[in-house]
C-alpha cells in the first residue's frame, strides 16, 4: 500500500506541476501500478467509469456542431444585452443558471455546455475569463449537491443508501441555496475590480443584436431538435435503463448524422487529452482503493467515535470533504459508502432516522468537496482542459486561489446546517 | 432471444448496406437493446472490450510517430528494390510476412505496422493498395491462427482448455502454413496480370535511395528504443500478465514523452471512429451472448452430432467458421469452450475411453479443440466484420481514399475461408481420424 501511495503522489505531483504533460503522467502513473502488480489488469479497467467517459465523449460532439451555428454566440450576446453589458449582474446571473441546470443535468455535461458561452462573454466584456471559468465550475459542483441526480456521489448514496428523490430536496436543496447566495458574494469580491466594464463596450450591447450570430439556422434548428432528444433521454432514459452515457453518446452520433458532419473530422474535435487523462486517473485512485487506503483511513479515523454521533457527522462532512479535493470525489464516496452504512445501522438502534443525518454529511462533504482542488471533481479537470484549449491557464494553483474560499464557507455553512439538523431531529 | 437476434440481423443488414454511417446505426442499436431490456447497462459497458481498444490506439500512435521518422518509406523502397520491382514477388512477399509476423503478434498489431508500409511501395509502384491492404488483413488472420498468443480464441482456448504452448505449434502451425502456401500458389494465375509494373515506375524504383526516406533521424533514434521495448512487452506480456492493449497505450505514451511529440495531434491521428465502431459493435454482441444466443447455438450444434465426434468436430468446425465471419469470433469460442468441455467425457464412455487414459487427449480432446480453434480464427476472414485485423485494413484504406466495402471485402474473403476450412477438414479427417 505505501509503493502505491508514493506512486499516487508522485504522479500527482507531475500532473499538477504541469512539469511533463498530465496526460502522459497520469498514464505511465496508471502503467507503473499495473506493471507492478499494485492492481490486476482486469480490475484496473473495472474502474474506468465507461459512463462517465462516454458522457463525456457525448457531449463534446454536441457542443461540437451547436458551437458551429452560432448558438452560443447569440446566448452570449443575449445575456449581455438583457444586462446592458454590466458584468456584475451577468456573472452572478449565468452562476445561478449553471447552478439550476447543474442540479437537474451531470456537472460535466453542464460545464461542456456553459463554457463556451462565459468565454464568450468574458471576450466580449474585455473582462479575465479565468475566475469566471473557475466559478462557473464550483456552481457546476455547487448546484450539483442539490438533488438527487444532480453529481455522482448522490446518485451512489441514494442507490446504495434507499433514499428517495424527495429526501434530497427535503435535506438538501435549501442548505444548497443558501450555500450558493452566499457565494455570489466571493464571486462579487473575485470580480469588483477586474470586472470593470467601460461604458462604451457597455454601449455596444444595448444597440447588439443577437440574431446576426447565427450562422447556420438549419442546422441550428436539426442540432437543437435532437438536443431536445438528448434532454429528453437524460431525464426519462433511467426508467428505460438506458444510463447518461449511451444516451449522450447516441445523440452526439444521430446529431452528426441529421446535420450533415464529417464524423471523422467531428471526432477529432473531441478533447481526447482530457478522456485519456481521466482514464489514468481513475485506475490511478482505483490502485489505492484496491490497496485498501480509504478504507484504513475512514475506518482509523471513525472507529473511535462511533458512540458520539453529534461528533461523527462532523468527522465524516470535513473528512470526505478533504479526501476528496485530494482523490476525487467518486472513488472517496464508493470507499466511504459501507463504512457510513455499518454507522447508521448501528446509530439508528438509538437514534432512529436522526440516523439518516450521516448520510447528508457524507453527500455535503463529498459534493463540495470536489470544489477543494482541480482534481477534486470531473468537471472541474474538463473545465481547465476547454480553458486550456481556448487560451486561458486555469492551472491547479490559479483553481485554488477561487476554490478555497468557496470550499471552507460552504463546508463551514454544511457544518452548522448539520448541527442544526441533528438539533431538530 | 429471438426477437434481440431479429434486431441484430436488422442492425446489420444496415450497416452493410452502407447508406448511414455505421456508429449511428450501431449506437441505435446499442440503444435499443438497451431500451428493450435485453442487456443491463452495467453488462453492456463491461462487454467493451478495452483491450483491444487500448491497442488500437496505442499502436496507431506508435505508426503516428514513427511515420514523421520516414522510416516506412524505408522500407517500403527497400522491398521493392530487393523484389526488383516485380509486383507479383512484392504482393506474395508482403502477405506471407504478414502471416508470419502475426503468428507472434497481434493480428491488428501487424496490420497496422505494415499498412502504411503497403500504401508506399503501392503509390511507388502505381499497384491497387486495395487488393494488398485486403489480402494483407486476410492472411494476419491466417498466420494468427498458428500460434496460442497470434489470435484471441486461441488465449482463451490455451488458458481455459489448458493446452500449452508447445500444442498449437505441433496441432495448428503445420495446417496453417499448408494453408498459406496453397492460397498463395492459387492466387497468382488470379492476380498476375494486375500486378503487373510499368517499366516507368520500375525505372523510378531503381533511382530512389532508401537512405534519403528517414526525413528526421534524430526523432527515429528516440522512437526505435521505445519501440522495441513495447515489442518486448508483447512477446513477454503472456508470462507478466500484461495484456497487448496496455503495452501498447503504455509505450505509445512513453514514445510521447522520450521523443518529446506533441500529444494532440498524435491523439488526432487516432482512427477514432473506428474505435467507436468497435465500441458499439462489442455491445451488440455482448447482448446476443447475454441472451444465450451462443449457448444455444452451441448446444444444437452438439445434438445434431449425434454421438459421432467425426460429425462433431467438422460441425464445430464448419458452424464456428461460418459464425465468426458473421460476428466475432471471441464469443462464439467463449460459448462453446463450456461445451467442449462437457462432452468429452460423454464421447469418452461412448468409445470405452477411461478418463485417465492418455487417449482421451488424442482420441478425443484433440479434433474438439483443434477444430474449435481453427473454425473461430480462420471463420474471420468471411466478411469485412469477422475479424478486427480486416476493420481496421478498411479504415486504413479509407483513410488514403481507397475505399474497401462490405462486398469488395467479402469477394475475396469468403472464397478464402471456404478454401481454408476445406483444406482443414482433410488436415483433421487424416490426422485424428485416419492416422490415428
Amino acid at each position: 500500500m505505501i509503493l502505491s501511495l508514493i506512486i499516487f503522489l508522485v504522479t500527482f505531483a507531475l500532473i499538477i506541476t504541469e512539469r511533463i504533460n498530465r496526460t502522459a503522467a497520469s498514464v505511465i502513473g496508471a502503467g507503473l501500478m499495473v506493471l507492478l502488480g499494485l492492481i490486476p489488469h482486469e480490475t484496473a479497467l473495472e474502474f474506468i467509469d465507461l459512463d462517465v467517459i462516454f458522457l463525456l465523449i457525448g457531449m463534446m460532439l454536441v457542443v461540437g456542431i451547436l458551437q458551429e451555428t452560432g448558438l452560443f454566440e447569440w446566448t452570449a450576446i443575449w445575456i449581455a444585452k438583457q444586462a446592458r453589458g454590466n458584468p456584475l449582474l451577468i456573472i452572478p446571473g449565468v452562476l445561478a443558471a449553471t447552478a439550476i441546470l447543474s442540479a437537474f443535468l451531470d456537472n460535466v455535461t453542464t460545464v461542456v455546455l456553459v463554457s463556451p458561452i462565459c468565454i464568450l462573454i468574458a471576450q466580449i466584456l474585455e473582462i479575465s475569463a479565468v475566475p469566471f471559468l473557475a466559478f462557473l465550475a464550483l456552481y457546476s459542483n455547487i448546484g450539483g449537491t442539490a438533488t438527487l441526480i444532480g453529481d455522482p456521489p448522490n446518485i451512489l448514496i441514494a442507490s446504495k443508501a434507499g433514499l428517495r428523490f424527495h429526501s434530497f430536496l427535503m435535506y438538501l436543496t435549501p442548505v444548497v441555496l443558501l450555500i450558493a447566495l452566499v457565494c455570489l458574494g466571493l464571486a462579487w469580491l473575485a470580480f469588483r475590480r477586474s470586472g470593470q466594464v467601460s461604458a462604451h463596450v457597455r454601449q455596444r450591447f444595448v444597440k447588439a443584436s443577437p440574431e446576426l450570430a447565427i450562422t447556420d439556422p438549419i442546422r441550428l434548428k436539426r442540432g437543437l431538435a435532437v438536443f431536445g432528444l438528448i434532454l429528453v433521454g437524460f431525464t426519462f432514459g433511467h426508467w428505460i435503463h438506458v444510463e447518461p452515457g449511451i444516451v449522450a453518446l447516441t445523440g452526439g452520433f444521430i446529431m452528426l448524422a441529421v446535420c450533415g458532419e464529417n464524423i471523422r473530422t467531428a471526432l477529432e474535435k473531441v478533447e481526447w487529452e482530457v478522456i485519456l487523462l481521466l482514464i489514468g486517473l481513475f485506475v490511478l485512485v482505483g490502485t489505492l482503493e484496491h490497496q485498501g487506503l480509504f478504507e484504513l483511513l475512514s475506518s482509523g479515523l471513525l472507529d473511535g467515535l462511533a458512540s458520539r454521533p453529534a461528533m461523527l457527522a462532523q468527522v465524516i462532512l470535513w473528512g470526505s470533504a478533504m479526501l476528496s479535493a485530494l482523490f476525487g470525489n467518486i472513488p472517496v464516496v464508493i470507499a466511504l459508502i459501507p463504512l457510513v452504512n455499518t454507522l447508521v445501522t448501528g446509530i439508528s438502534a438509538t437514534h432512529g432516522g436522526a440516523a439518516d443525518i450521516l448520510w447528508w454529511s457524507l453527500a455535503l462533504g463529498a459534493c463540495l468537496g470536489g470544489n477543494g482542488s482541480l482534481y477534486g471533481a470531473a468537471a472541474n479537470v474538463v473545465t481547465s482542459q476547454i480553458a486550456h484549449r481556448n487560451g486561458y491557464q486555469l492551472s491547479y494553483g490559479n483553481f485554488l486561489r477561487y476554490a478555497i474560499p468557496v470550499t471552507v464557507l460552504s463546508l463551514l455553512i454544511s457544518s452548522l446546517y448539520i448541527g442544526l439538523l441533528q438539533r431538530v431531529l | 432471444m429471438l426477437s434481440s437476434v431479429i434486431l441484430f440481423a436488422i442492425i446489420y443488414a444496415v450497416i452493410i448496406s452502407e447508406k448511414i454511417e455505421r456508429t449511428v446505426v450501431v449506437f441505435s442499436g446499442v440503444f435499443l437493446m438497451l431500451a428493450l431490456g435485453f442487456i443491463p447497462y452495467d453488462k453492456a459497458l463491461h462487454t467493451i472490450d478495452m483491450n483491444v481498444l487500448c491497442l488500437l490506439t496505442g499502436m496507431m500512435i506508435v505508426v503516428h510517430i514513427l511515420a514523421e521518422t520516414g522510416v516506412f518509406e524505408w522500407f517500403a523502397i527497400q522491398t521493392a528494390q530487393v523484389a526488383r520491382g516485380n509486383g507479383l514477388l512484392i504482393f506474395l512477399g508482403l502477405l506471407n510476412v504478414t502471416g508470419v509476423v502475426s503468428m507472434f503478434l497481434d493480428n491488428v498489431t501487424t496490420l497496422v505496422l505494415i499498412a502504411p508500409i503497403t500504401l508506399l511501395i503501392c503509390q511507388l509502384l502505381e499497384l491497387d493498395p486495395v487488393l494488398f491492404l485486403i489480402y494483407e488483413a486476410i492472411f494476419s488472420n491466417l498466420g494468427g491462427t498458428a500460434t496460442l498468443v497470434g489470435d484471441p480464441p486461441n488465449v482463451l482456448i490455451g488458458s481455459q482448455g489448458h493446452i500449452p504452448f508447445m500444442a498449437f505449434i505441433d496441432h495448428l502451425t503445420p495446417v496453417v502454413l499448408i494453408c498459406m502456401t496453397v492460397i498463395s500458389l492459387a492466387l497468382i494465375p488470379i492476380f498476375k496480370s494486375r500486378l503487373r509494373v510499368s517499366p516507368r515506375a520500375r525505372a523510378i524504383l531503381q533511382k530512389a535511395d532508401p537512405a534519403k526516406a528517414i526525413v528526421n533521424p534524430r526523432l527515429l533514434k528516440q522512437a526505435l528504443p521505445v519501440f522495441l521495448l513495447i515489442l518486448v512487452g508483447f512477446f513477454a506480456g503472456h508470462t507478466l500478465h500484461l495484456e497487448p492493449g496496455y503495452v501498447a497505450i503504455v509505450g505509445a505514451v512513453l514514445m510521447l514523452l522520450v521523443t518529446r511529440q506533441p500529444i494532440k495531434p498524435a491523439l488526432d491521428a487516432v482512427q477514432w471512429e473506428t474505435l467507436a465502431f468497435f465500441t458499439g459493435l462489442f455491445i451488440l454482441i455482448g447482448t446476443l451472448a447475454e441472451q444465450g444466443v451462443f449457448e444455444w447455438a452451441a448446444k444444437e450444434v452438439f445434438s445434431l452430432s449425434r454421438g459421432n465426434l467425426l460429425a462433431a468436430t467438422m460441425l464445430i468446425l464448419w458452424f464456428c467458421g461460418f459464425f465468426s465471419a458473421v460476428v466475432d469470433n471471441i464469443p462464439v469460442v467463449l460459448a462453446m469452450i463450456p461445451l467442449i468441455h462437457a462432452i468429452i467425457p460423454e464421447f469418452a464412455s461412448t468409445m470405452g475411453i477411461d478418463a485417465q487414459s492418455p487417449l482421451l487427449t488424442t482420441k478425443v480432446a484433440d479434433p474438439l479443440w483443434w477444430s474449435l480453434a481453427l473454425g473461430a480464427c480462420l471463420g474471420g476472414n468471411g466478411t469485412l466484420f469477422g475479424a478486427a485485423a480486416n476493420i481496421v485494413a478498411a479504415q486504413v484504406a479509407k483513410k488514403n481514399n481507397y475505399p474497401i466495402s462490405f462486398n469488395r471485402f467479402t469477394k475475396y474473403g469468403f472464397p478464402t475461408m471456404v478454401a481454408s476450412l476445406t483444406i482443414c477438414t482433410g488436415y483433421i479427417y487424416l490426422r485424428y481420424f485416419v492416422l490415428q
